[in-house]
């Protein structure tokens, strides 16, 4: 029941980018078409869910012993951007049809403060997330796995959206960013609902 | 090369960024670690704002064991803070509170966690109330103020003043008195400075008796004797320990008067029971003559005020027979004198309780009275609950084994409300008994227990179980033989319909109805009388499911002939009213169609609901499936929409909606909500409750079952009494309350009618007419609603 | 045709309305709707911006000769990373109380491509001094925007504008203030809307640009 408290608050309450505004650049830039969004969900989705899992062990095994928690930023870009070139590297050796897929948006990834945000958020700031300093390698991962899916359900939805709104006329000064960041208003609305829920 | 120069580059780029960190951090670190000590101590600090020292944790080296400090903190030589844990009306108040070591006063008090009445108790968090304490010397912590909440602010008391002895003891030097050196001063209070004290407790049984100690006070010639006496107060049960009260009374050996009473020990709620220790109140013994005792008065908390005269009593008639040599009569002399008031004298009584099977009843004991030469009357040992449901009232009655006659009545033991229930331990109460007919005491023709509205609970629990004992009599003594289902279902059938000759059952012929077992139509010959309902509803079900099973008569003329109680299920005798004939009564020659009352019965309201609701059922099933007629009702009482409103405050129109839903006596009217753009966004209930007068409200839901807001449109109900308890009335003057802006009303708004049916809300004492009243109408509702699925409602 | 070499003050302005990295570049947006609840943290983040920039375009700038072309960005990442560490720890030792409003934003500053895009983009090309003048320009530019929308969210949310601490106006009472400005979804709109305006006045320039 915790689990799935969890995960729901992590998908649709705490939506990473709706509500906690982790991964705009991308949200806005890769969104315009349904197929590069949902390649891209699922390249973030693959990551932070990995990676998290790393730095949540990094952090209780290394850092967190011998007192060195003021490098967890460093550390964790480290890890992360290692991390998506091993990943990179992996996919392009093993499947070339993944790799036409994802492989542009990998390194995008790197720079998408979604990943190093949850990283820092499930350790350094563990107790605003689960009410707990000491949060299980369990909940993490549900939590990390919520995110990235909550981020690829509304990359998804919002390329959606995007791509019919290409259809209609728009004033000149409204096009592009400004009337995606209105659409991205209503949808942050939309999931405020959601909160009631929990 | 070039793999070397990346490595390297890499390497000392990471190896310069690391140096920089370091150093960095060397720096940072200690303002870093000075903030979070900051944030840590930031009650410390605003009570001592420029203090910029360390504070030690010093709890380690003082034995905080018999005090409420849970924390010591020394700021220096500057202050100390004690973090200190207390109950109040709930447990769990952390405060700090800081002593100046120079002036030893108290310096500040803060709040750190409490969970009080809002608005009551915790007053203490408001800057107003904390201010009391800026330099406040210890002797004048009696002195604060500034809540009504009396359990909370003793709460606070008691525990600064424990808080000050434990800081003049460890900072001032001061020695406390010892316990050993009080108890002497006490008791050298009421008796004599330097009287020496003998104990002479074996001399006596003190068994029985509240005494745990008798001593010979002598100032040269014995002059008094002391006694130490326990009582059982209010909080007996703390954790797993069991504590009493206890008090030193002494008696003058040559007036057998009191000379004075010193409170030793109490564990009371502070600011009701601790009354006992005030001075003011202690005087009162002050040479008090031993017939005078019930006079005292002065402490609010009567279950400590009565646990202390009580035991005081107890130890006068100890003092008069052991001391003075008066016979006082004991309990068993008594219960001997009662068995031969209410039978013969000098009966030889003789327990017979092994022959009979006592399970079933409440009869506790039953004795043969014999006059020497036969049995002639026997003694029923009755326990029943009254009004206090956490103790029993415990009786005994005698039948005449001739005329099988009640002979008397004694009450052995009650703890009812004192000047209401208690009153059936009285000898004008008593006197009706003497041979009264059986029939009367099976009937509950008996004068109600301090008059007609004094005590009805305890009088018709009282009623039950005469009803049970008379029955149990019948059965063993007079060789009634336990009626067969069969023999009662017939008699209860002629009850309703005496001249009836024949039933038929017709059951089949109509449309089944779910609480309709079987019914049948009564005739007499080929006349019709009427219809006989078998019904077997839902009970009063506050937790589990419970049922009610009953024949309901209704005459050709559609008029009730009453309701015999088959069977239950209800809570252990909260239903035994409602098998008398008197209750079966209320409902004859009453229209069924019309808004009868059925007056409320006492302590078993929840099945008297359930029971009329139940009634109601029938009466429309019977109208409108066996009579094929619309079921009458009274027509909607119709009610401004501005009222409506203020039970709905989001909707914009109102709809009546109520002749689409069923007759539900207590609802004058149903509206649905609507929005601006009419849509239906929930209901709105227009309702009465029959309080000390009428009481109209209106009562908004919304389509989740949600109630919005709940407006009492008019009331004139006396308020006054609510005055002291948990809920405020804002409108409270001083003089005259105001019972439409009570916040107890808040336990209706915004919550959910499943809820609302599930916990128990309490009434209010004072006004528990107005409050019990309205708060069962509102169930009803809440019941209606799901009931009759309003608006899809489930 | 040879490209005129940009003056310094072209370079120091260039960030400032042409290249706004705020309201024309997007650059570094989760910050600009994040920490916009406040003037105050708005600030505070355009503060730290500030320091992490103009650090790190000088130390890319006088590297950018000895870093081996495969392994610049890892060797960038590190350096803002220990740049943005160091401020980490200031800013919690001698401004708590606005490290922990910015919360784990001041962590992010690391990926915000504002940094990692003017350090690709010009430091590695450009000497240190037009570096310097380049990243504070960028971030003057950045922190302008973020505080403009944090003026439109606290005056119209919550009613009032924080500048530090106790530097507090309250303009508009409780019952006139707009709350959801100040919730995360009004981030979206203000921002919107004002980059919208902002649009607005950049094509009506070019307009009548293009009748002269």
């Amino acid at each position: 029941m915790e689990y799935i408290a969890i995960a729901f608050g992590a998908i649709f309450v705490n939506n990473v980018i709706l509500n906690q505004f982790y991964g705009l650049c991308p949200f806005l830039g890769v969104s315009t078409k349904k197929s590069s969004a949902l390649s891209m969900g699922m390249a973030v989705t693959f990551v932070i869910t990995l990676s998290t899992m790393i730095a949540f062990a990094i952090y209780n095994y290394v850092l967190v012993p011998n007192e060195i928690t003021y490098l967890s930023t460093i550390v964790f870009i480290l890890v992360i951007a290692s991390f998506v070139q091993l990943v990179e590297m992996f996919i392009k050796r093993f499947s070339a049809s993944l790799y036409s897929a994802l492989g542009v948006y990998l390194p995008l990834i790197t720079t998408n403060c979604a990943v190093l945000g949850v990283a820092i958020d499930i350790t350094v700031n563990s107790n605003k997330i689960f009410e707990t300093d000491t949060p299980t390698f369990m909940m993490v991962t549900i939590y990390a796995l919520g995110i990235s899916l909550g981020y690829a359900l509304v990359i998804f939805l919002f390329s959606a959206i995007r791509e019919e709104m290409d259809a209609y006329p728009i004033k000149r000064n409204w096009k592009g960013i400004p009337i995606a960041l209105i659409t991205a208003f209503i949808m942050a609305m939309i999931f405020v609902g959601f909160g009631g829920i929990v | 090369m070039k793999h070397v120069k990346i490595i390297f580059t890499l390497t000392l780029i990471v190896l310069v960024a690391s140096m920089m960190i370091y150093f960095v951090e060397g720096f940072t670190t200690p303002y870093i670690d000075a903030y979070n000590e900051r944030q840590a101590n930031l009650a410390k600090l605003d009570i001592l704002p420029d203090y910029d020292g360390s504070f030690e944790d010093v709890s380690e080296d003082y034995d905080l064991e018999n005090s409420p400090i849970v924390k010591m903190e020394l700021a220096g030589e500057v202050a100390v803070f004690y973090t200190i844990e207390f109950g109040g009306y709930n447990p769990g108040i952390t405060v700090l509170v800081g002593f100046d070591l120079v002036s030893n006063n108290i310096i500040g008090f803060r709040v750190i966690e409490q969970n009080e009445t809002a608005g009551l108790g915790s007053v203490i968090t408001e800057e107003d109330f904390q201010t009391q304490f800026d330099n406040l010397s210890p002797d004048d912590i009696d002195s604060i103020g500034g809540t009504t909440a009396v359990v909370t602010l003793g709460g606070v008391k008691t525990a600064l003043n424990s808080v000050a002895d434990f800081h003049s003891v460890e900072f001032q030097g001061a020695v406390l008195e010892t316990p050993e050196e009080r108890i002497i001063r006490l008791k050298e209070e009421i008796t004599e400075v330097d009287a020496t004290f003998t104990d002479i407790t074996s001399d006596y049984d003190i068994s029985g008796s509240p005494i745990s100690k008798v001593e010979m006070v002598n100032n040269g010639s014995d002059f008094a004797i002391l006694y130490t006496v326990e009582f059982a107060g209010y909080r007996i049960q703390f954790e797993d320990e069991t504590r009493f009260n206890e008090y030193f009374v002494s008696f003058d050996l040559d007036t057998h008067d009191l000379i004075g009473l010193r409170v030793d020990k109490q564990f009371d709620t502070a600011g009701f029971g601790d009354q006992i220790l005030d001075p003011v109140f202690e005087a009162q013994f002050d040479n008090l003559a031993q017939d005078a005792i019930d006079d005292v008065a002065g402490v609010t908390a009567s279950v400590t005020l009565g646990g202390l005269k009580g035991s005081l009593e107890d130890v006068v008639n100890f003092h008069k027979s052991e001391i003075e040599g008066t016979h006082v009569e004991t309990y068993p002399e008594m219960v001997e004198r009662y068995k031969d008031e209410i039978t013969v004298v000098d009966a030889i009584i003789n327990d017979d309780s092994a022959n009979y099977d006592l399970t079933e009843t409440m009869v506790t004991k039953v004795e043969l009275a014999n006059d020497g030469t036969s049995d002639v009357a026997v003694i029923y040992t009755v326990e029943f609950v009254g009004y206090n449901t956490t103790d029993v009232v415990e009786y005994i009655i005698s039948f005449d084994l001739d005329t099988h006659d009640i002979l008397g009545f004694r009450v052995l033991y009650q703890n009812e409300t004192i000047g209401y229930g208690s009153l059936i331990e009285d000898d004008d109460f008593y006197i009706q008994f003497e041979d009264m007919p059986q029939l009367d005491a099976q009937n509950g023709d008996i004068d109600a227990i301090a008059g007609t509205s004094g005590a009805p609970d305890t009088t018709f629990a009282f009623k039950a179980s005469l009803y049970d004992v008379v029955s149990f009599h019948q059965t063993e003594f007079q060789g009634m033989i336990v009626e067969t289902d069969e023999e009662r279902q017939s008699r209860l059938w002629s009850e309703l319909f005496p001249t009836a000759t024949v039933f038929t059952k017709v059951t089949r012929d109509y449309s089944a109805h779910y609480d309709v077992e079987e019914f049948y139509e009564a005739y007499d010959g080929a006349t019709y009388l009427g219809n006989i309902y078998h019904v077997k509803a839902e009970g009063a079900s506050y937790s589990e499911e419970t049922y009610l099973e009953f024949f309901l008569g209704i005459a050709e003329d559609n008029t009730f002939t009453g309701v015999k109680m088959w069977d239950d299920s209800e809570t252990d005798g909260k239903a035994d009213p409602f098998y008398l004939v008197e209750y079966s009564d209320l409902y004859l020659g009453e229209d069924i169609e019309t808004d009868y009352t059925i007056d409320e019965v006492a302590g078993a309201t929840m099945t008297n609901t359930a029971l009329q609701y139940a009634v109601l059922q029938i009466s429309i099933y019977h109208v409108e499936e066996y009579l094929g007629l619309p079921f009458a009702r009274p027509a909607n009482v119709d009610t401004a929409d501005a009222n409506l409103l203020l039970a709905f405050p989001t909707a914009v129109t109102f709809n009546s909606v109520y002749l689409d839903y069923a007759y539900e006596a207590n609802i004058y009217n149903l509206y649905e909500a609507l929005d601006g753009s009419g849509t239906v966004i929930g209901y709105v209930y227009y309702g009465y409750a029959n309080g000390l007068n009428l009481i109209e409200f209106t009562w908004g839901v919304d389509l989740s079952g949600t109630t919005q807001e709940i407006y009492i449109v008019l009331e004139s109900e006396t308020w006054e009494l609510a005055e002291t308890q948990t809920y405020t009335t804002p409108q409270y003057d001083g003089t005259a309350g105001y019972f439409p802006t009570t916040t107890w009303l808040d336990n209706f708004e915004g919550v959910t009618f499943s809820s609302l049916l599930n916990t128990e809300i309490d009434d209010i004492i004072g006004v528990s007419r107005t409050t019990e009243s309205l708060r069962d109408v509102l169930e009803i509702i809440a019941q209606f609603h799901s009931d009759e699925s309003v608006g899809g409602a489930g | 045709m040879a490209r005129r070499e940009k003056t310094l003050k072209e370079i120091f302005t260039n960030g400032f309305f042409k290249q706004n990295p705020t309201f024309v570049q997007f650059l570094g947006m989760c910050p600009t709707l994040a920490v916009t609840k406040s003037v105050e943290s708005a600030l505070g983040m355009g503060a730290g911006v500030i320091f992490v920039l103009v650090l790190s375009n000088i130390a890319v700038s006088l590297i950018r000769n000895y870093v081996p072309r495969e392994v610049r960005i890892p060797i960038y990442i590190v350096i803002i990373a220990a740049l943005v560490t160091v401020l980490e720890m200031f800013m919690k030792a001698f401004v708590p109380e606005l490290a922990k409003t910015l919360g784990t934003f001041l962590s992010l500053i690391v990926v915000n491509c504002l940094i990692l895009g003017r350090a690709e983009a010009f430091a590695s090309k450009n000497g240190v001094l037009k570096s310097a003048l380049d990243g504070l320009g960028m971030a003057i530019g950045f922190t302008g925007g973020i505080v403009l929308i944090a003026i439109f969210r606290e005056l119209l949310g919550a009613g009032s504008l924080t500048i530090w601490g106790d530097l507090r106006v309250d303009l508009i009472p409780e019952q006139y203030q707009i709350s959801i400005l100040v919730q995360a979804s009004g981030a979206f709109l203000v921002f919107g809307v004002l980059v919208a305006q902002i649009n607005k006045l950049i094509f009506s320039r070019e307009d009548r640009n293009e009748v002269t």
